[in-house]
């Protein structure tokens, strides 16, 4: 059987490309060695994260910032897709509500989330539970830990926050759910969603306040309780809602160290849109190799975990295949290969060039990748196959805060055109 | 420690990235479960190094594979918990696992007399007995069986072929021989009309459920005289098609991936999921179905998770999705916790039952009249926990087709 698109990959890039396809009513497949690592990320896109003529700074706007980067780094992906950015941007929050995951946000201004640290991260768009409303107005900070879970230390998390928020109280809150294991970020998400569990949580916040003196008529906007993000175990969970409502103050979910709950619901809920929009999926295979005819690629060769090979019959093929992390590159010693099409891959950076590992700048190595022409098509002389995401070269998710940006942006284009 | 490439490759190309973790099942509702990566690529590491047990917990991987289908990096990392699980010391009866590894002889002895076998294992008092005794939980959802086998139905069977017909050999399982023949029957009438001669050896049980049990050493037999078959019928371009997921999964990988069968690779390419068979064949197929009926049934679709990781995508959803026009929605709420046995056991009951909470609750918002699914076990636990009818595709393919 033929299908018209053939996707290789299911990050975030590969998702949405497959997404704008099928809604130009393209018989489309996604081939998938792994999931993406959509769970390693916090849930925010970052778009674009510093001004282009002052580093130093962060951007206010990402899409000005980028029309200027593109005018002077044509060769960065996202001059290649200017044309669709924020209607690709519109086209992702859309899916995404679809299945209840909802973003706040938008591509003309950027905005400040916590982490699990108490540091802020800059991003573009962040999902409901994460976002704080002003906070100069805060006058209260609840941190809400939970024993044997270690990946939220709220002494540590307010401790930090000093230097950002000064101005409010700040009070640290230890839940007991009585487990005695080792918690883990899955398994809350999945307690929280329980009623009665929630209830159990809500009480001890309410007792442990009133020992600070903080009673129900203090409860208002002004307060601010924070938990780790593990509000509910699915994308449209309603748990941050809940807990809104019940306190009558502001409640969010912080992210901290990979992988993440967001992310996770992230991946779920576009997963979830994808099938039930018809999209076909091979999991657990790999794409290996292509057959070409007269300038198009025909067919794709498809190796599931059996090592049995497939050919498959595309009509275009949309490379999404990652970075490093997922395979759609690899290296060895001294260079590095793309090693489905054996495209050429580019690396402008000096190899060993010095950049202190957590320089502004990012690794160097995040920006090799392959280069394509403003139809994102990454081999001359043949016209059906697209390239998308962070396996694109010139792009530098960690310095410039663009990684899911770009997915975003490079899928729909690809997309558009396959 | 000598390892297989398997294990070496494991090694290799695990980053450490936990998106495993934070996919099992068992791992986000028992927090007494480390997760494949501590207790598959973790202990394999340490294991190297000194003489480790593996970790105890590890008897809690149900198997689903989960880990597998999103590691990035391709690990096999349920299958590195499997041989872990074969590595720790038997308990001391182990009567469950005995009757649990192989389902077979359990589906022959109750064949005897099957309304007293179901009526039995439905009794409370027997229910409560066998938890106090052999450990098989009293809430659990058992499976029903059926009078006739699938292969007493076979024997009767004799359809009318215009021309000559091809021929297609089929492993039903034990799921289909013993507690729902009509998945089978309807792929032979289906085949039929193709003009297929379905052959039907003289097969053992797949051994999964032995993998499951950490009973290998049954799994290896089984295997064994599953090859001597295969060498005999897998001849002249013949292919071998499954209606089960999980016994195509055992074939395919786990004969060469946990019992190193290398012989199985010859073979391997040859073996498909029978919608994909059939899928195959969609021109003809269309041709025989009756005139898409008005009626406006809504079907859900479980995706069971051996047929996801066996890397052949769900041809039984676009049977009845694009060829059938069924208005068919996919649940897509992950395993549904069952695995096999698994569900069954009195201490991992409950562990079971969390887990399928979330197909639940996607059948509820859904809202269908019926729940399809390839897997029999998957079944099994789907109708006890949303008490709809839940149908293998085939049989919903078999009942549209022309007589
Ligand atoms: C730790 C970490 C945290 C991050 N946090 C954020 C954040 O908070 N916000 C943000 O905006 N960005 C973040 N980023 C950046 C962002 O995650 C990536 O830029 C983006 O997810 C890349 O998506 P992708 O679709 O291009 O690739 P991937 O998500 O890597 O997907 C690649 C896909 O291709 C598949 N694949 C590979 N080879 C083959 C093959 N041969 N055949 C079939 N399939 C194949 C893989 O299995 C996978 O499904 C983070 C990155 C990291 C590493
Ligand atoms: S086995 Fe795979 S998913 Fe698990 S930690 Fe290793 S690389 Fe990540
Ligand atoms: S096979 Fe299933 S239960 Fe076992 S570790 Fe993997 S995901 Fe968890």
């Amino acid at each position: 059987m033929k299908y018209d698109v053939v996707v290789i990959g299911s990050g975030m890039s590969g998702m949405i490309a497959a997404a704008k396809a099928v809604s130009r009513n393209k018989n489309t497949l996604i081939i998938t060695k792994g999931q993406g690592i959509l769970p390693l990320t916090t849930g925010c896109i970052d778009i674009w994260g510093y001004q282009v003529n002052n580093p130093k700074a962060p951007a206010l706007n990402p899409y000005e910032e980028i029309q200027r980067l593109a005018a002077c780094k044509p060769e960065h992906p996202y001059a290649r897709v200017l044309d669709v950015l924020p209607e690709s941007i519109d086209f992702l929050k859309k899916i995404l509500k679809n299945s209840g995951y909802s973003l706040t946000g938008s591509i003309y201004s950027n905005q400040k989330v916590l982490t699990a640290l108490g540091t802020e991260r800059v991003t573009a768009l962040a999902p409901e539970s994460m976002v704080v409303k002003d906070f100069a107005r805060l006058k209260r900070i609840i941190a809400v830990g939970f024993n044997r879970y270690p990946d939220f230390f709220p002494q540590m998390f307010l401790d930090n926050l000093n230097t950002i928020i000064p101005q409010a109280a700040k009070i640290p809150v230890l839940i007991d759910l009585d487990i005695k294991e080792t918690v883990r970020s899955n398994h809350l998400s999945l307690l929280l969603e329980r009623q009665d569990i929630l209830a159990k949580v809500e009480e001890q916040i309410r007792v442990q306040l009133l020992q600070h003196g903080i009673e129900n008529k203090h409860y208002d906007d002004s307060m601010l309780i924070v938990l780790p993000a593990v509000l509910g175990k699915n994308p449209g969970s309603q748990v941050a809602k809940r807990l809104r409502s019940n306190f009558n103050t502001q409640v969010i979910g912080v992210p901290g160290l990979p992988p993440s709950i967001p992310g996770e619901h992230l991946q779920q809920a576009l997963m979830i849109f994808l099938k039930r929009q018809g999209v076909e999926f091979r999991h657990n295979s790999e794409v290996v190799g292509d057959i070409r005819e007269n300038g198009k690629i025909t067919y794709l060769s498809v190796k599931d975990s059996t090592a049995i090979f497939h050919s498959v019959e595309a009509g275009s093929v949309i490379l999404a295949a990652g970075s490093f992390i997922g395979g759609g590159l690899t290296a060895k010693q001294d260079s590095m290969l793309e090693p489905i099409f054996k495209l050429p891959v580019i690396n402008p950076r000096h190899v060993g060039e010095d950049v202190p590992f957590l320089s502004l700048e990012g690794q160097g190595f995040l920006e090799a990748g392959v280069e394509v022409d403003d139809k994102l098509r990454p081999l001359k002389g043949i016209d059906n196959l697209y390239a998308a995401g962070s396996i694109l070269a010139h792009g530098n998710y960690a310095s410039e805060k663009s990684g899911l940006g770009i997915a975003v942006a490079t899928g729909y284009k690809a997309g558009s055109l396959a | 420690m000598n390892l297989t490439k398997l294990q070496i490759d494991a090694l290799n190309n695990c980053v450490k990235c936990s998106i495993c973790v934070n996919s099992c099942p068992v791992a986000s509702v028992n927090p007494q479960f480390p997760g494949p990566k501590q207790l598959g690529v973790d202990w394999l590491r340490l294991a190297q190094e000194e003489q480790s047990q593996p970790i105890p917990a590890v008897d809690y991987c149900s198997n689903c594979k989960t880990c597998e289908a999103v590691c990035p990096s391709g690990v096999h990392v349920g299958t590195l918990n499997q041989l872990a699980k074969s590595n720790l010391p038997q308990r001391s009866l182990g009567m469950r696992e005995e009757i649990f590894s192989d389902p077979s002889l359990l589906g022959r002895f109750i064949h005897i007399w099957p309304q007293a076998g179901n009526m039995a294992t439905g009794l409370r008092p027997v229910k409560f007995l066998t938890e106090k005794t052999v450990g098989i939980s009293s809430q659990a959802p058992m499976p029903a069986y059926s009078m006739k086998t699938f292969r007493e139905m076979l024997l009767k069977y004799k359809p009318e072929f215009s021309e000559i017909p091809k021929e297609v050999v089929y492993f039903p399982g034990c799921f289909t021989q013993y507690n729902q023949p009509e998945i089978g029957m309807s792929l032979v009438k289906i085949l039929a009309k193709l003009n297929y001669k379905v052959i039907v050896p003289d097969f053992k049980c797949c051994g999964q459920p032995a993998i499951s049990n950490a009973r290998l050493d049954k799994t290896k037999k089984f295997a064994e005289h599953n090859l001597d078959i295969l060498r005999q019928e897998l001849k002249d371009g013949r292919e071998l098609i499954f209606s089960c997921p999980s016994c195509l999964l055992t074939f395919k990988e786990e004969y060469k991936n946990i019992l190193g069968l290398q012989e199985y690779s010859a073979f391997t390419s040859s073996m498909q999921d029978s919608g994909q068979f059939l899928l195959n064949h969609r021109e003809q197929l269309a041709a025989l179905l009756r005139m898409k009926n008005a009626e406006s049934a809504k079907y859900a679709y479980h995706e069971p998770c051996h047929l996801r990781v066996a890397g052949q995508g769900t041809p039984g959803l676009v049977l009845l999705k694009s060829l059938m026009g069924l208005d068919i929605t996919p649940l897509e709420a992950g395993c549904c916790g069952m695995a096999g046995s698994y569900g069954l056991k009195a201490e991992k009951e409950w562990v079971s039952r969390e887990i399928g909470n979330n197909v639940k609750d996607a059948v509820t918002n859904l809202n269908p009249q019926a729940v399809i699914t390839e897997c029999g076990m998957c079944s099994v636990q789907v109708n006890a926990l949303t008490e709809l009818p839940v149908k293998h595709p085939l049989e919903v393919l078999a009942e549209q087709i022309k007589a």
